[in-house]
């Protein structure tokens, strides 16, 4: 089971906005640059960044609700970069998303069984009764009661909500799951059980799952390999436990040693605390140089004058963008 | 010394067309001098509330104090008029938001804003609206330095240029800075802030935390804050606060809390926290219960694991076990004990 089912080369998207006036000339907006991805069938792959880090277009292109300006995007060996018609509605059916607000990606004047039954009328043609049969399915699989059916978003709470919002995603049997920041919009109380749900479908069924999120602990706990982006580049890419025992961008370390954590033995797996100044720069005007540079605690003068790192392989499939990969390994280990 | 703020047995109640909410219960908090305090607990627990009842900020109707009393700096602020009480809550409180997208006036420069502020401040509080218009330049050099000065003690590179910008040309952790040099512009005794870091990134966020910790150390200012994020209350907090359903089950300081918790709920919570040492981690079933249905029982019971008869109908009340450590919970003093 060790093949690729998404994989990206090189993939950009652009957004063209004109500020002031009608007659100038529309500015590039680099929300996702040169990103390029493998994810292999049965994982799950998370992406963690900062917002505006471009975690939640790179999703949005993968599931083809932007299309890429550059790049290629194949899901399995159907290049689906390009799909357009009949062939993007047959792609919908094979990859699905789930949002990060159940309140509002659920329709409200739609019973669940509606809400559940939509895909299945436009993708596949079952009968109203084995809709209804599927649905309750969906339901066990979502482990809510089958009476839940007929009610409406605004008689369940946010975790049952997200639950509704999950099984919809899984009605069709897609082949990758997209998740972006599932709980982040639920009491910590809820996200365990949502996650463990979570956990429990992909274990059974081997789905693939995309967990775009920044909650750095629901990453370690679930995903088997994790991309972190910054201001729309991934600068270090890697299975999560190597990331996570050592980080070899300094913006992941910085990350990571960020994690609010509750217990001192906790707190020892983490890198040293490194607090960044400053913001991230405006995708509108990325510097040439390193992204990270005005924010870089170990930055040196060739992060200034040298272009924008590429993002090496350093070893057994990791990655990284950093221009001081070689010569910050000895301040790090310290 | 006595405590900065003191909550005795505060009960509030919502009167609405349903019926009366008890959506506070007994709830006592106190906060010492230069002391920073957490309430946590999940969504609807009462929290929020609690800070609102203390800042007098809850339109009443429908909001309805049944019984307790706030002390602020030794003084019952529900013994007061209504005037005696806005002085005191305006010179010794100070209340930082959560959004801070939503916080500040789009239509005013941070600068105007916090001009405002200041001058409001010397005014104390009797001021017209265009005030900042009929001041000598030499008074508004001041002002202008002294908003100066709090943007700088915030650490805000530029702070110059930054008192001409608008809101929207702040980045999130920027805005919440200047909320926080807004707080401190009236050098309160406590500064009561309600999620401040929610709206932010971790990155952002451990340095508004590193702000937070640094400032309110410098000027000895005690803080209240409220959180649902117990990782944060680690690192900001001595002492916390977990609430349930507008009731307090369980206060120690911080670390002994999250190492041994005590009530089984907030066993749940910490439970609940994917943790990078690997232990399993388990939600709470069930939701906070409706205000409405007032059961005589403790209202954890439906959703506790380990529910026995007596939980059902005799509500249980916060004991002190040892010294810093207080829970609410029947089942408690056998569990407790051998940690006692």
């Amino acid at each position: 089971m060790d093949s690729i089912l998404l994989k990206t080369e090189h993939v950009s998207k652009y957004f063209y906005d004109r500020q002031g006036s009608f007659f100038n000339r529309p500015q590039e907006v680099g929300a996702v640059r040169d990103v390029s991805l493998e994810v292999t069938r049965g994982t799950i792959f998370a992406v963690v960044g900062e917002s505006g880090s471009g975690k939640t277009t790179l999703a949005r292109t993968v599931a083809r609700i932007h299309s890429p300006t550059k790049g290629k995007i194949w899901l399995g060996d159907t290049e689906i970069s390009s799909a357009c018609g009949r062939e993007l509605r047959k792609l919908r059916s094979r990859v699905q998303m789930v949002f990060q607000d159940p309140g509002s990606s659920l329709n409200p004047k739609h019973t669940t069984e509606t809400s559940l039954e939509l895909p299945m009328k436009i993708h596949t043609n079952l009968s109203a009764a084995e809709r209804r049969d599927r649905v309750r399915d969906l339901l066990n699989k979502v482990e809510l009661p089958e009476e839940f059916a007929l009610r409406h978003p605004g008689a369940l709470s946010g975790g049952q909500k997200q639950r509704i919002a999950l099984a919809r995603a899984l009605a069709l049997n897609p082949e990758l799951l997209i998740l972006d920041e599932p709980t982040s919009a639920l009491d910590v109380s809820v996200q365990a059980k949502v996650l463990q749900l979570l956990q429990r479908i992909q274990r059974e069924t081997q789905l693939t799952i995309m967990l775009i999120t920044h909650d750095l602990s629901i990453v370690y706990r679930l995903a088997d390999r994790v991309a972190v982006m910054y201001a729309g580049e991934v600068v270090e890419e890697g299975s999560t436990n190597e990331v996570f025992q050592d980080p070899l961008h300094p913006y992941t370390r910085a990350l990571l040693s960020a994690i609010p954590v509750i217990t001192e033995e906790e707190r020892a797996l983490l890198p040293p605390e490194i607090i960044l100044k400053g913001d991230a720069p405006s995708p509108r005007h990325v510097p040439p140089h390193c992204a990270f540079y005005a924010r870089c605690p170990n930055r040196g003068d060739r992060c200034r004058t040298a272009q924008s790192p590429a993002l090496e392989l350093v070893n057994g499939g990791r990655k990284a963008r950093c221009h001081l990969l070689g010569s910050a390994k000895h301040h790090l280990t310290v | 010394m006595t405590d900065v703020l003191r909550v005795d047995n505060l009960t509030l109640q919502f009167e609405t067309i349903d019926g009366v909410l008890t959506v506070l219960e007994n709830v006592s908090v106190s906060v010492g001098p230069g002391e920073c305090v957490a309430l946590v607990g999940e969504t609807g627990c009462g929290k929020s509330v609690t800070s609102k009842t203390v800042l007098g900020v809850l339109p009443s109707p429908p909001a309805r104090i049944a019984g307790g009393h706030i002390l602020l700096d030794g003084q019952d602020l529900l013994a007061m008029n209504a005037r005696e009480r806005k002085g005191m809550v305006q010179n010794r409180l100070a209340y930082v938001p959560q959004d801070p997208m939503t916080s500040l006036n789009p239509v005013f420069t941070v600068g105007q804003q916090l001009m405002d502020i200041i001058r409001w401040r010397k005014a104390k509080g009797r001021l017209g609206r265009f005030a900042l218009d009929n001041l000598s330049s030499a008074k508004r050099r001041s002002i202008r330095q002294e908003a100066l000065d709090l943007l700088n003690s915030v650490h805000m590179p530029d702070a110059d240029q930054l008192l001409s910008k608008y809101p929207y040309e702040l980045s999130g952790g920027m805005r919440q800075r200047v909320l926080i040099a807004m707080a401190l512009s009236g050098r309160p005794a406590l500064i009561v802030a309600d999620e401040p870091t929610t709206a932010l990134d971790v990155t952002v966020q451990k340095s508004i935390l590193r702000l937070l910790i640094e400032r309110t150390r410098m000027s000895n200012v005690s803080g209240l804050y409220i959180t649902h994020n117990l990782g944060l209350a680690r690192e900001l907090c001595h002492r916390t606060y977990v609430m349930y359903a507008g009731t307090v089950v369980e206060t120690d300081e911080t670390d002994a809390l999250l190492r041994n918790p005590l009530h089984p709920y907030t066993k749940g919570l910490v439970g609940a926290i994917p943790k990078l040492t690997g232990e399993a981690y388990t939600g709470i079933d069930g939701q906070i219960p409706d205000y409405l249905e007032r059961s005589s029982g403790c209202r954890f019971y439906p959703r506790c694991s380990r529910r026995q008869e007596i939980c059902i109908n005799d509500r249980p009340t916060l004991r002190s076990l040892h010294k810093t450590r207080s829970v609410a919970c029947h089942l408690v003093s056998e569990m407790g004990s051998d940690n006692g």
